[in-house]
């Protein structure tokens, strides 16, 4: 069964809503802490009345390099905070963040709500990392031996930017912070990856800065559809698709790795014949051949999203429903509709546990054949590809514990935990490789479960059982 | 305006329903009748009030989770619902809708037409003990020979629910033409049977579903109490789920 076969199928479980009057209200998908303004509080001691206020540096964003909290799963989790705001000019409607950002700031702080776009301090940034360019420098047998930032800098996993807010909107354009960034990574020969739905990165300064890079540069153009009008709808703020197609030729021929990224993936609403045929065919031309995918993330679970959705015209519901909130139906989806692009020649990855088995790459971002340092080895993500890799024999947790040993050990012993939790199904299981199509549990020793690859997806069985 | 105890235990099984999580309501009076709307407009029930009843001159709307008493007064565009304990009285003012009592009693009429024309079913409220409450949607469909059929399918473990109408042995039911399939949200389904009050002369509420016909171009269910003699009669119209390819949402079709 292709993927246009499937399609067919899941429109007869999952229905569409129709409404007895169309109606627009607002959307809130940011909830926002109510705080009291100009809060005074009488203090008995000094006997007379003082503000009560605490402010956000609205002008700076303290970060520095950071493991990501999803380090569990991801390969790649080593990232660069450079701009930050409340919201994200681009306004894409399916986003999730601006509603975690609201309700962490105006939950705290009183000036959040006029604090607009802020960045980091690139000196300090400079400065700090140039201390650490002794960790690079070390023995091999050293550098296992780190933790955290200071390992995954030492062992060279590539640095990923524009993963918590877009790093290049307007604002960059003018103050050119991530640029300098991007320069700097140049100057020290680190790898870099860019996640961005813009197109300045394909302006010469920044392709210059990444095509100059000897430890290599990769940008992730999030591109969801072919189809303009939708774009406009769902990412009204952000560039045209033909503008970011032209920014992935650019790079692409600039030897910059440019890997467009359909993330999310919407059921029915990005995967039209026509539209992912002209997709097809668009990003061929533009010189790529690696592609990433994923499906909508179950965070993004928000009533406010929903209206926003509704808002627009369109079936949240029925888009969330089959494409996320049901994990193996999302899965096999999207596992099906990256058929669609496999067949025409592009290697194609995915983050989506249930797929990682038939991932063309260990790394689900498309980077594997490209960067040549370090990955990120103790995450479920290659627990999935390991386990995969030794089809029909058991693999327990000391033989993965072993392999991920060899190539640099896990970041820390925290996240060793929680690995190591998520290969015996506990804790956050959504990112457990339990979910990965043929991984069956088939047996338990001292450490949990054994595991096994079988011939065999629990997708489809379930796809046979409610059709 | 001081309201009847009908109508306050209209407004507060509206209440309710909202608290419940089931239907998120907004109320409407307007002359004899009161209209609930829910939240994503998928349903609207209307109740007609009796020839006794106090009639609703000035037409109201309010959200019924704000309904706080069963006295008020429109003061400057804001519903003021008053209580007093004897000792302090209490005054709770609260916004009005975005739609109008008369854009909505305008909206029912779009839907409320003649039924001869669409199969009908009786269901009691024992078919809630058979579907699965955590599954979104119940699918109908049904055929003049085998009666209806629900179907709920299990997206998320595997497995199908099919549901059919025991035969009695004195009475068979009979579609009058072929119809489905069509869903129901569970949650709006389950909503509309607890509108209904219990009957203590029967076992259990039952309801009566207008389907539209199958290519008929009426995307909505109509649904009343089995019989009439009940106080709180009302008519609810459910818009349909459909199984085509369409996301964008649209209206259901009316004549």
């Amino acid at each position: 069964m292709n993927y246009w076969d499937l399609r067919k199928r899941i429109i007869k479980v999952v229905p569409r809503m129709t409404q007895l009057y169309s109606f627009q209200r607002e959307a809130v998908a940011v909830r926002e802490k109510g705080r009291k303004k100009n809060y005074s509080q009488f203090n008995l001691r000094y006997g007379k009345w003082r503000k009560q206020e605490r402010l956000l540096n609205t002008e700076q964003i303290n970060s520095f390099l950071e493991l990501s909290t999803r380090s569990a799963a991801c390969p790649m989790p080593f990232n660069m905070d450079i701009w930050d705001g409340l919201f994200c000019n681009f306004g894409c409607k399916y986003c999730y963040a601006n509603n975690f950002r609201a309700s962490l700031y105006t939950a705290f702080f009183d000036n959040s709500k006029t604090m607009g776009l802020r960045h980091c301090n690139p000196d300090y940034y400079k400065a700090e990392m140039d201390k650490m360019a002794k960790y690079r420098a070390m023995s091999k047998e050293d550098k296992f031996n780190l933790k955290g930032i200071t390992k995954a800098f030492a062992l060279e996993i590539p640095l990923r930017m524009g993963i918590r807010f877009e790093d290049f909107t307007r604002s960059e354009e003018k103050y050119g912070i991530s640029l300098q960034m991007l320069q700097y990574l140049r100057d020290i020969e680190y790898p870099v990856m860019i996640n961005s739905k813009s197109d300045l990165p394909a302006q010469d300064a920044y392709v210059r800065a990444m095509a100059d890079n000897k430890a290599k540069a990769a940008v992730h153009i999030t591109m969801i559809t072919s189809n303009e009008r939708i774009i406009k709808r769902l990412e009204p703020g952000a560039p045209s698709y033909a503008r970011r197609l032209e920014a992935l030729r650019r790079l692409n021929e600039a030897g910059v790795r440019a890997v467009p990224r359909i993330e999310p993936y919407l059921f029915l609403l990005t995967d039209r014949r026509e539209d992912v045929e002209q997709y097809i065919q668009d990003i061929w031309d533009a010189g790529s051949r690696h592609i990433t995918f994923d499906t909508y993330s179950y965070t993004a679970n928000n009533s406010g999203i929903r209206q926003d959705f509704i808002n627009e015209g369109y079936d949240y519901d029925r888009m969330f429903i089959a494409g996320a909130d049901s994990q193996p139906l999302g899965s096999i989806l999207l596992g099906k509709f990256m058929e669609l692009f496999r067949d025409k020649g592009f290697s194609c990855s995915t983050f989506d546990l249930g797929n990682t088995p038939t991932n063309d790459q260990d790394i689900c971002c498309e980077v594997e054949d490209w960067f040549d340092r370090g990955w990120n080895y103790g995450c479920t993500v290659m627990a999935s590809r390991y386990i995969s890799l030794r089809e029909g024999f058991p693999v327990r947790w000391k033989d993965f514990d072993r392999w991920v040993n060899l190539h640099g050990g896990f970041l820390t012993d925290d996240i060793k935990e929680e690995v190591h939790r998520l290969w015996n199904i506990e804790g956050n299981v959504a990112y457990s490789q339990r979910w990965a199509a043929g991984l069956v549990p088939c047996g338990l020793d001292e450490d949990g479960v054994i595991w096994r690859k079988e011939d065999s997806d629990y997708r489809k069985d379930l796809i046979k059982e409610i059709l | 305006m001081k309201i009847s105890g009908l109508v306050e235990a209209i407004f507060s099984n509206a209440v309710a329903l909202d608290q419940s999580g089931g239907l998120r309501n907004t109320i409407y009076a307007i002359e004899d009748q009161i209209f609930i709307l829910n939240y994503d407009h998928t349903v609207l029930l209307r109740f007609k009030l009796r020839s006794e009843e106090k009639k609703f001159e000035q037409p109201i709307s309010f959200k019924a989770n704000d309904y706080d008493s069963n006295i008020f007064e429109e003061i400057d565009g804001n519903i003021v619902f008053i209580s007093d304990n004897g000792e302090f009285k209490r005054k709770k003012s609260c916004g009005t809708t975005d739609i109008t009592p008369l854009e909505v009693q305008e909206l029912y009429a779009k839907y409320a037409y003649d039924l001869s024309n669409r199969p009908q079913v009786d269901l009691s409220d024992k078919v809630l003990e058979l579907i699965d409450s955590d599954l979104s949607h119940i699918e109908f469909s049904g055929t003049k020979e085998g009666g209806i059929r629900i179907i709920q399918r299990n997206i998320y473990s595997g497995g199908i629910i099919e549901i059919e109408k025991v035969k009695s042995p004195l009475f068979h039911e009979t579609l009058i033409a072929d119809f489905g399939p069509i869903a129901i949200k569970t949650n709006d389904f389950k909503a509309l049977f607890s509108i209904q009050p219990e009957d203590e002369k029967r076992s259990s509420p039952t309801l009566r579903f207008f389907f539209p016909q199958i290519n008929e171009s009426n995307d909505f269910i109509i649904v009343k109490p089995s019989t009439t003699e009940k106080k709180r009669s009302f008519t609810a119209i459910v818009a349909c789920c459909l199984y085509d390819e369409i996301i964008e949402i649209k209206e259901s079709r009316s004549i």
